[in-house]
Order: structure tokens, then C-alpha cells, then sequence
């Protein structure tokens, strides 16, 4: 757990809109998710580790459901929240 | 006045996410990805919007090259030949209403803030009093869908209280300008609003909105 990178650039921000203290950042190093608000924050590894996020969709009636837009890699998805990701192909 | 003391960084704790290794080497090329830049979509390079609709999952990517659509979950794209008045193509932000999903607005470098009543088909433009249009961002309050809030580029955050027919100048925004994404969320200020957050090149800040 920490914060969020200084020197980056918030490509993308999203929440769920129906726990929004669950947040997603897309930044170049790839993607930050914090599940209270913004206090401290976790950076996704796996294949998505060191991929720009550049655009973030979360489902509006089933937020659990979360589409990440990335230039090199597609689209992936997350069913559960945020804890594990599916590259779209 | 200071029109920018409203808005706080929330970028606590940075220099413990670096130490503990959170933030990912980053290639000397902006904009590189280790993975490799691959045309895995029409327009996927400059893509800066994403949308699902809750109705039937569809997705709709904006990108600096237009509006692209998906019905397999971002599989493959097809790229949409928007309807009606719709001035630009350099999509930087789609905005769904969470109460009415037929209900989208997109905004772009060259496409001021545009509404569509049809779930993206057909489209009018809703800017009439922004100052130009280039707009980088845009949001809606998810308690009153009728609250716009728009980042135009060089000029400020901008707010509509009736969905897209007219703009106000609200300030300067957060402290660096460089906004690239805004969101309305619903986490109550205690001041009996909800708090406005800012995506710029210095991280995340919010405002009360």
C-alpha cells in the first residue's frame, strides 16, 4: 500500500458508483486502485504491470464489472472489482 | 482571489509508494509501453474514453481518431459515423447519465461538449457559453444528472446546471492545469455536497464541488 506516483499523469479516473470509496487510476506505469477513498493506493501487477491505462469504464449497474482501455495491450476486464484482470483478444 | 485554494492534492504518501518499489520503471519514450505498441484496435494509440452501456454491455471508446463501438466486450471495434452535430473527432471524454442510459455526452479537442439522447448514435452539440472548445474532461453529478462539470484547456473548470444548455465559468481548477480526466463522486463533503476529483500530470485532487 502507498500512494499515488507524483511525477505521472492521471490518464484515467473512475469509481464505483456504487462503493465509491473504490477508486481507479490509469497512469503510463499502469494501474492504481484504492478501496477507501484515496488513502492508499495499490498498483495492479501481472500483465497489466508497466501498461498505460489510458481510459478506465466501470459497468453502472454491475460495477464489479470494469473495462481498462490500454494503447499497447487492448481492452481488459475485470468481473471481480479489480483483483484479477483479462486481456480482451 | 486565489480560485484555486478549493482544490487538495491527493498524492499523500508518494514518496513511500516509490520507495517500496510502486512505481514501474518507465521507458525513456513517452508513451512506450515495455509490452510493445500494438495496433490491437482502430484507434487504440490515442484512446482516451471509455463507456459501457448498462443496458447491453456495449462499449464506446473515444479516441483522437472518433467514436469506435464494441459488442464483444472490446474484442473488435467498429468505428461509429456519428449522427447529427458532431464537430470534431478528437474524443477526450464520454459521460453516460446514470439515470437515463440512452443519455451520453462526449467532449474532445475539437468537439466542445456534444449530447446524445439515443446511446451515442445520433448527436447535438451542448456547449453553447464555453469559452472554446477544446475540452479535455467532463463529468455529471450521479445525484443530479443535469450537473456538468468541463475542463476547457487554457481556460478553467466549467459547469452546466441544465444538462448542456448553458456554461458557467466556476475557477482555475486544480494547481497544475493540465486536467485530463474529472469525475463527480458521490462521497459527501459534509458540507452538504458531494466532492468534485481532477486527474492533471501532478496526480489526483478533489474538490468540493
Amino acid at each position: 500500500m502507498g500512494g499515488l506516483p507524483t511525477n505521472e499523469r492521471v490518464n484515467a479516473f473512475a469509481v464505483n458508483p456504487q462503493e465509491p470509496q473504490v477508486m481507479y487510476v490509469g497512469m503510463r506505469s499502469g494501474l492504481y486502485i484504492s478501496r477507501d477513498a484515496g488513502k492508499t493506493w495499490r498498483k495492479v501487477e501481472g500483465e497489466l504491470s508497466g501498461v498505460q491505462v489510458a481510459a478506465i469504464a466501470v459497468h453502472p449497474a454491475t460495477p464489479d464489472l470494469v473495462y481498462l482501455g490500454t494503447p499497447a495491450l487492448g481492452i481488459f476486464k475485470s468481473a471481480d472489482g479489480g483483483k484479477s484482470w483479462r486481456r480482451q483478444r | 482571489m486565489d480560485r484555486r485554494r478549493a482544490w487538495k492534492a491527493l498524492v499523500l504518501g508518494a514518496a513511500a509508494s516509490s520507495l517500496l518499489g510502486l512505481t514501474a520503471p518507465v521507458d525513456a519514450a513517452q508513451g512506450m509501453d515495455p509490452h510493445g505498441k500494438g495496433a490491437v484496435g482502430p484507434g487504440m494509440d490515442h484512446l482516451h474514453a471509455l463507456a459501457v452501456d448498462p443496458r447491453d454491455g456495449t462499449l464506446l471508446m473515444g479516441t483522437h481518431d472518433g467514436l469506435h463501438r464494441s459488442t464483444n466486450e472490446g474484442k473488435t471495434w467498429t468505428k461509429v459515423a456519428p449522427e447529427g452535430d458532431f464537430p470534431g473527432r478528437d474524443v477526450m471524454a464520454i459521460a453516460a447519465d446514470p439515470k437515463q442510459a440512452e443519455v451520453l455526452y462526449a467532449a474532445g479537442h475539437d468537439l466542445g461538449v456534444v449530447k446524445s439522447a439515443d446511446g451515442g448514435r445520433r448527436w447535438r452539440t451542448a456547449g453553447a457559453g464555453l469559452p472554446a472548445v477544446d475540452v479535455h474532461a467532463l463529468t455529471l453529478d450521479p445525484n443530479d444528472p443535469r450537473k456538468l462539470y468541463a475542463w476547457v484547456d487554457l481556460k478553467g473548470l466549467y459547469r452546466s446546471l441544465d444538462a448542456g444548455r448553458r456554461w458557467a465559468r466556476v475557477d482555475d481548477g486544480p494547481e497544475n492545469p493540465d486536467v485530463r480526466a474529472l469525475l463527480s463522486v458521490n462521497i459527501p463533503t459534509g458540507m452538504g455536497g458531494i466532492y468534485l476529483y481532477g486527474g492533471t500530470s501532478d496526480g489526483l485532487f478533489r474538490s468540493m464541488d
